[in-house]
């Protein structure tokens, strides 16, 4: 199909050169912008205005006001989830501490499972101390359950210990 | 001038000149495109196998991810893509304006100038010497090498637009204009640095302000280095290639105007929910949106060109890879401005959808528009036909497959890692706490990425052989620059003549007429007033660099002058000498190319990371580390979470404690002296910058930082005995500085988790 064919279809734009614009042999159509390409153009200058006044004026939420949504709405499902989940039985850790045999199962698999992380000292090397105070996910027999079972922050999950054993493993890591 | 006019025997019509276009140049920069192209694709190649498979790090203490993916990005931005315009600049500006080069010994100096640039590139990058800022690494001397090479460069195309024939500058002309101008603006402004030494400085500016200035200059190397000097090729190989009429001259003026105009603004859009304040962002976000029609317009005027040449499309694979670099162009701009509102940028940034957008316009508009232009030209310049077109035409094919697979493999990666990081579960936990856990969901997309990458290196090699095999067939070894017969500029003569009479005429007093004066002015206007400046490329050029630097200043000012755009944390305190040093090893090593310093006020992220960053935070950072992609964690409350032991068994071997990571591992920095012969300097240094540190921690930065070694080497042993000794060694220095992140605020992390 040729330019002439084209032209026969009805094209869209007139095709007239202009007189005068021929630069090394290109030349050039004095076509019209096309309508739609100007169109939302316009439409992008004023969406661009109505977006920094809708901001400005608060009708857009700023990172601010995100942030508090997103964490109400977190923190919502955190309330529910709290509520469902049957809270680790401190009773039971607390009166393992005073168990010899708890806490002789509880040493049982911190030679097996921690001991290359934590030390023969239990104060760290790879994963954190356990005996300098600091418990960076919290020091309550429950916070401490909970990252053994789940694991967090590089530390893989323990859950296959089994409620039992865990429970003894707090019980010896608190006594320490 | 060496124009040749020996041959007057030879019949020159009237009214005409015998000239020689400069041709060799050309050749030369062809050359270095493909060359460089090869070099720059193999290192992204060897870089994208590093982080499927991380044992390939192991190529050597220079060669890890962290120093060669600068290399890869300078290398086809600058060597590839830069040669390549040049060629494209130098052929079309000699037939544009009808004169020859000015100065044949300046752009001799400004190809081999450039080509020096880049071996420097290639030598000091993979040394560890970085300034760190992304496609503005390159230390101190480099970046005043480029200045210099750059400002020879335009001499002498201003120099060559002043002895030109034809009045009036072609639409590809401003849009080399805009480059030329803009590109010297943006690399001086952003390479402003105080050295400490032969290679290494600090930033004038810091945190905040440094990181509004480089992602301006960050964003307009994009526009000014890959968009606008590939339009001017554009509007000059395209319709030379398809033999068709420039579809409007209209749109030719706005699309360009307000290109140049609104481009310079987009910047702050890299930096979305960073503690960048958030009217800097939108204003980025906003001028981003108004971008989409003004680039459209290079889209628009480039395949409407092709309106009735359509056929030639089949047969022709110069036109083949225009149209399919024009259509990548199209797709990539309107990406670009949707990725610029922040709803879109809070899932896409940091990941792998931003590589995705880059390598669809890398490789899609830079590298088909670049093949394409060196498939027409070859056969002009070595005078024979291409070697193979059935090759070009297999070029096409292979490389269009290799984008495809790169980009969908980049795409899912990014939005599927995206995704991961934000996700809470019902509990209202992070889905994946373990960040290892979203990386192992995307390496198969890595593995994709090298194949789809590794078929446009090949394909990429084909333009090699074919464009071999061409020089080969030339008729002659040595051949002559080509001449034309160009018409004498009767027009310059006629001005010359109307200024001598207005001269004569202020002379012999008599009173310019009003009426005279109106009617030269109607005269001058009657095509317009843009036709006006295009005959007066110094005005235009004026009126250019005024363009760009409406929103340089309005975007970049007030982050200086007003105060409450940074506010200040009175529990912010100078890194110690030690921590500096530690913190130059983290720069020399490039961690800041996976690991971002910079928690977004989202609550996935403090839920991962801890507290979102502040703009008080950074206010000693020269410069910015606040990164672009996190293939690993972010970094910017690090300090603390783990013990040091942890640190020196990661950096020793990071996946013997985490567990299938990605990480290069970095043994040398058990055995590396630690090196303190520059710290003093350092510290005075950033003094200099106005970091408060007292005179007598300057003197006694080296012993300082022994004894904070020390203390940090006794605590380690204490920890893990393997790591007892290690206090005079470089890892001390790369602990202390992590160690130290984030921790100024004493922010209560616990509370968060």
């Amino acid at each position: 199909m040729s330019a002439e064919d084209k032209k026969e279809d009805g094209s869209l734009y007139p095709d007239v050169l202009i007189e005068g614009h021929d630069y090394d042999g290109i030349e050039e159509y004095d076509n019209p912008m096309p309508g739609w390409w100007l169109w939302i153009f316009y439409a992008t200058i004023v969406w661009s205005i109505f977006y920094v006044v809708a901001l400005g004026v608060g009708w857009i939420a700023g990172y601010d006001e995100q942030l508090q949504r997103e964490t109400a709405a977190i923190e919502e499902l955190r309330v529910a989830a709290a509520a469902q989940i049957v809270p680790v039985d401190e009773e039971a850790i607390l009166a393992a501490m005073e168990d010899p045999e708890a806490l002789e199962a509880g040493a049982e698999a911190y030679r097996t499972f921690c001991v290359a992380c934590h030390g023969v000292e239990y104060d760290g090397g790879i994963g954190p101390s356990l005996v300098d105070g600091h418990w960076i996910h919290g020091d309550a027999p429950g916070d401490i359950y909970r990252v053994i079972s789940d694991g967090g922050a590089g530390m893989p999950p323990h859950a296959h210990l089994g409620e039992e054993r865990i429970a003894a493993l707090v019980a010896f890591i608190l006594s320490l | 001038m060496k124009e040749t006019r020996e041959d007057r025997a030879e019949e020159i019509p009237e009214g005409m000149e015998k000239i020689r276009y400069d041709d060799k140049i050309v050749r030369l920069f062809v050359l270095a495109t493909v060359l460089w192209g090869v070099v720059g694709m193999l290192v992204g190649i060897v870089i994208a196998v590093q982080l499927a498979w991380p044992a390939a790090n192991e190529l050597g203490r220079y060669f890890t991810f962290g120093r060669l993916r600068p290399l890869h990005t300078n290398a086809v931005i600058f060597a590839f893509a830069g040669n390549a315009i040049f060629a494209a600049m130098y052929y079309s500006t000699q037939r544009l304006v009808k004169a020859r080069m000015y100065s044949d010994l300046m752009s001799k100096i400004h190809f081999w100038g450039w080509q020096g640039i880049i071996v420097a590139a290639a030598i000091t990058l993979p040394l560890g010497f970085t300034q760190t800022k992304e496609y503005a690494e390159l230390e101190w001397p480099i970046a005043i090498a480029i200045a210099v090479v750059w400002v020879i460069f335009a001499v002498n195309f201003f120099l060559t637009l002043k002895n030109r024939r034809e009045k009036h500058l072609y639409v590809a002309l401003w849009f080399y204009i805009a480059t030329i101008v803009t590109v010297a603006v943006l690399h001086i402004v952003n390479n402003l640095a105080i050295p400490v030494s032969l290679f290494k400085s600090y930033s004038l500016f810091a945190g905040v302000q440094d990181a509004m200035i480089q992602w301006w200059y960050g964003h307009n190397a994009v526009a000014f280095v890959l968009t606008t000097p590939f339009l001017g090729l554009m509007y000059y190989f395209l319709p030379k290639a398809a033999n068709r009429p420039i579809f409007s001259y209209k749109l030719s003026i706005l699309h360009f105007w307000s290109l140049v105009f609104i481009y310079i603004w987009a910047g702050p859009h890299h930096l979305h929910y960073t503690s960048l304040p958030q009217w800097a962002s939108t204003m980025g976000m906003v001028f981003s949106v108004m971008l989409w029609m003004p680039s459209w317009g290079g889209m628009i005027n480039g395949l409407f060109t092709l309106r009735g040449a359509w056929h030639k499309v089949r047969t022709d694979p110069v036109l083949k890879f225009f149209i399919v670099g024009i259509t990548f162009y199209g797709m990539a701009t309107f990406e670009g401005p949707m990725m610029s509102v922040k709803i879109v940028n809070s899932l896409s940034h940091y990941t792998d959808w931003t590589i995705a957008h880059v390598h669809s316009a890398a490789l899609g508009w830079n590298g088909f528009m670049t093949f394409g232009m060196i498939y027409w030209l070859a056969p002009k310049l070595w005078k024979t036909k291409l070697w193979s077109t059935r090759l070009a035409e297999a070029h096409f094919w292979l490389a269009t497959v290799g984008i495809l697979l790169y980009i969908i493999a980049m795409y899912s990666a990014g939005i599927t890692q995206g995704l991961m990081w934000r996700a809470f579960d019902e509990t209202g936990s992070l889905a994946y706490p373990e960040f290892m856990e979203t990386v192992v969901a995307i390496l198969p997309m890595y593995w994709v990425r090298v194949v789809g990458g590794s078929l446009y290196f090949v394909a990429t090699l084909f333009a090699v052989i074919n464009l071999y095999m061409t020089i080969k067939n030339r008729p002659s070894k040595k051949l002559e620059d080509p001449e034309a017969l160009v018409p004498v500029a009767t027009w310059r003569i006629k001005e010359q003549a109307e200024r001598a009479e207005r001269k004569t005429r202020v002379k012999s007093d008599e009173p310019a007429r009003l009426d005279d004066l109106l009617f030269e002015l109607s005269e001058k206007v009657k095509h317009g007033w843009h036709r006006v400046i295009e005959g007066w490329p110094l005005v235009f050029t004026t009126l250019t660099l005024i363009a760009i630097l409406i929103g340089s200043v309005i975007s970049i000012a007030p982050m200086f002058l007003v105060r409450s755009n940074v506010p200040t944390i009175s529990s912010v305190k100078p890194y110690t000498p030690l921590e500096l040093e530690g913190r130059d090893i983290y720069i020399e090593e490039g961690c800041h190319t996976c690991h971002s310093q910079m928690i977004r006020p989202m609550a996935s992220e403090i839920a991962r990371y801890g507290d979102y960053s502040k703009p008080g935070e950074d206010v000693y950072e020269h410069p910015f580390l606040w990164g672009s992609k996190r293939t690993g964690p972010d970094l910017a409350r690090v300090g603390g979470k783990y013990n040091h032991a942890w640190h020196v068994a990661h950096m020793k071997d990071p996946t013997s404690v985490v567990q299938g990571s990605i990480m290069p591992a970095y043994p040398w920095m058990l055995t590396d002296e630690l090196d303190l012969s520059q710290t003093r300097r350092k510290v005075e240094v950033m003094m200099m910058l106005g970091v408060p540190y007292t005179q007598e921690e300057a003197e006694n930065a080296v012993e300082l930082a022994r004894a904070q070694a020390e203390e940090i080497g006794r605590e380690l042993a204490g920890q893990n005995r393997d790591f007892a000794g290690l206090e005079d060694r470089a890892i001390i220095a790369l602990v202390a500085y992590l160690q130290r992140l984030g921790t100024d605020l004493n922010t209560d992390e616990e509370g968060e988790r």
